[in-house]
């Protein structure tokens, strides 16, 4: 197989490419703080945070697994993107957790939940995210790199090395300038990433139509490929889990916060969540039609594929020399602004909430700090790169990012809620919490069953609060007694 | 009326949202950008060792 791209669409791509490169590596002058590099010195406004959160949620990886979710389940698998997008507009509406996590000035969730709950919850806490934050990023580089070998025709065999290179452009503006060179590329990211978006869609419109779309999914999935509720594979177990997924989300997943405490106020980042919310129904829904026209336009070819292959290989076929190139560059851009906030993510809290706390004796300097954090994302950068390679997903890419993400998404949003408003939350409760709801994900994770994942992750929510509440009782009583 | 109406009106809503978004968001983001440079810049060099963040609301 030889590349399907030409001299054009590699210009175009080198471009995008040294760009992004020298505007990441400018930003590195501006970073002489520790909360430049983690927060951007908090001076992120609402039109850059918009920016920079979408183009953020979503990557290569996202477009991937939406895709499949709509060649799996049509139209339904766009629910998760539906019920973010309520979430996300009603938190952002009231304010509920992220006003008082905002005004707090906490660098990360576990700094606050410290002066609540003790030291031991901070580093309990910081465990449980940085674990579940980058099992769930484990799969990106690999998913990105196979879908950037498909549509390029870059042979397979070479799949590691589009991984490195990915990796290493990436690491060296992050590792370099921190959160303020990812505000700034993801705000370039996000230009590319959405006029590719509406290009592409418009031309799998006038391919694939929408009537003929609509037929093969209710052909091939019946009423399931409209109702999540009769759906294969979901169900109403599987929607009140993803409800309840996408809430702790919204208040809780460590990319999202970031940039809640980036922001100037508390009211900033209220307007960045109610002016983002439709970005997600659109990020689950747009690919997910690129997936069912995938399976309406290759037809037998395309039974021969993994479904999660489907829809890079149809936009090879569909796109033509020089629009490739722009699509391509525009998945990179994807790929690059989510892979740099997550890594700075995790990075943050293995520092601010690991590692520090563990020096308190003896602080680090300013410089110091730096240095520990940019060593933190190489670090996380060369466990992308050996978990992609070893690790193979059991089931739906999408059910394996949740289940990921529920390890602390559900105990630390009880955390939060309670730490923000209820009296009656203490230590014993929040430790309770944590370790219950992180039992069932890895339970299920460690099982390798790819089956009825929504009860491993209602487990998790329920264990979680009742954890909480019945923890917060027994360390009444004993205190009491 | 297209088949699935829903779905239809939701979907092409989403990439009509992208479409305005792109260009009202990359003007704004730019003038943002340039104002937190000048920010930074005016906030001057590297400061002193400090590891204590903004004190607590709650």
């Amino acid at each position: 197989m030889t590349s399907a791209l030409g001299l054009l669409d590699w210009s175009i791509i080198a471009i995008y490419l040294a760009g992004t490169m020298a505007t990441g590596l400018a930003m590195r002058r501006y970073v002489g703080k520790v909360e430049h590099f983690l927060v951007a010195g908090r001076e992120m406004d609402v039109s850059l945070g918009i920016a920079s959160l979408a183009a953020t949620e979503f990557g290569i990886v996202t477009a991937m697994y939406t895709a499949e979710l709509g060649y799996k389940n049509g139209f339904a698998g766009a629910i998760p993107g539906i019920l973010l997008t309520i979430a996300i507009a009603a938190v952002g509406w009231t304010g509920f957790v992220i006003k008082p996590l905002r005004a707090s000035g906490a660098l990360t969730i576990p700094e606050l939940l410290e002066r609540r709950f003790g030291s031991r919850v901070r580093l309990l806490a910081g465990l449980v995210m940085v674990l579940g934050g980058l099992l769930n990023m484990g799969i990106f580089l690999r998913v990105g790199g196979e879908f950037l070998t498909i549509v390029t025709g870059i042979p397979m065999r070479y799949l590691e090395l589009t991984m490195t290179g990915l990796l290493l452009m990436v690491l060296v503006y992050t590792v370099l300038g921190g959160m303020l060179s990812v505000l700034v590329t993801d705000y370039l990211q996000f230009l590319v990433l959405g006029g590719g978006v509406v290009l592409v869609t418009i031309l799998v419109a006038a391919d694939a139509g929408w009537e003929k779309v609509v037929a093969v999914v209710a052909a091939e999935r019946g009423d399931g490929a409209f109702n999540p509720f009769t759906s294969p594979g979901m169900g109403p177990g599987y929607v009140l889990w993803q409800a309840l997924s996408m809430l702790a989300v919204v208040l809780t997943w460590q990319t999202y916060i970031q940039r809640v405490l980036s922001a100037k106020d508390p009211q900033t980042a209220q307007r960045m969540y109610t002016r983002t919310s439709i970005f997600f129904v659109g990020r689950y829904l747009i690919p997910a039609y690129w997936g069912m026209a995938a399976l309406a336009m290759l037809g037998a070819r395309g039974e021969s594929l993994s479904p999660i292959h489907a829809m890079p290989a149809y936009l090879t076929r569909l796109l033509p020399a020089g629009l490739l190139g722009l699509v391509v560059a525009a998945m990179l851009a994807a790929e690059m602004s989510t892979d740099s906030s997550y890594m700075l993510s995790w990075g943050s809290i293995l520092y601010n909430d690991v590692i520090r706390p563990l020096k308190k004796k003896r602080p680090f300097s300013e410089r110091g700090g730096l240095l520990v954090n940019r060593v933190i994302i190489l670090g996380i950068g060369l466990f992308l790169l050996a978990y992609g390679l070893w690790y193979e997903i059991p089931g739906r890419a999408w059910d394996y990012l949740a289940i990921t993400s529920n390890i602390y998404l559900s105990s630390i949003s009880v955390l939060l809620v309670a730490c923000c408003y209820w009296e009656g939350a203490n230590k014993t409760g929040a430790i309770a919490a944590i370790v219950g709801g992180a039992v069932s994900p890895i339970a299920f994770l460690l099982s390798g069953l790819a089956r009825h994942v929504e009860v491993a992750g209602l487990a998790s929510f329920g264990l979680a609060a009742a954890g909480m509440l019945a923890g917060s009782w027994a360390g009444r009583r004993r205190k009491a007694g | 009326m297209p088949s699935r109406p829903f779905w239809f009106l939701l979907t092409w809503g989403c990439v009509a949202w992208y479409a305005v978004v792109v260009v009202v968001v990359g003007w704004r983001g730019f003038l943002e950008i340039r104002r937190m440079i000048q920010d930074l810049e005016a906030s001057g060099p590297l400061e002193p060792d400090s590891n204590s963040s903004e004190p607590t609301a709650l």
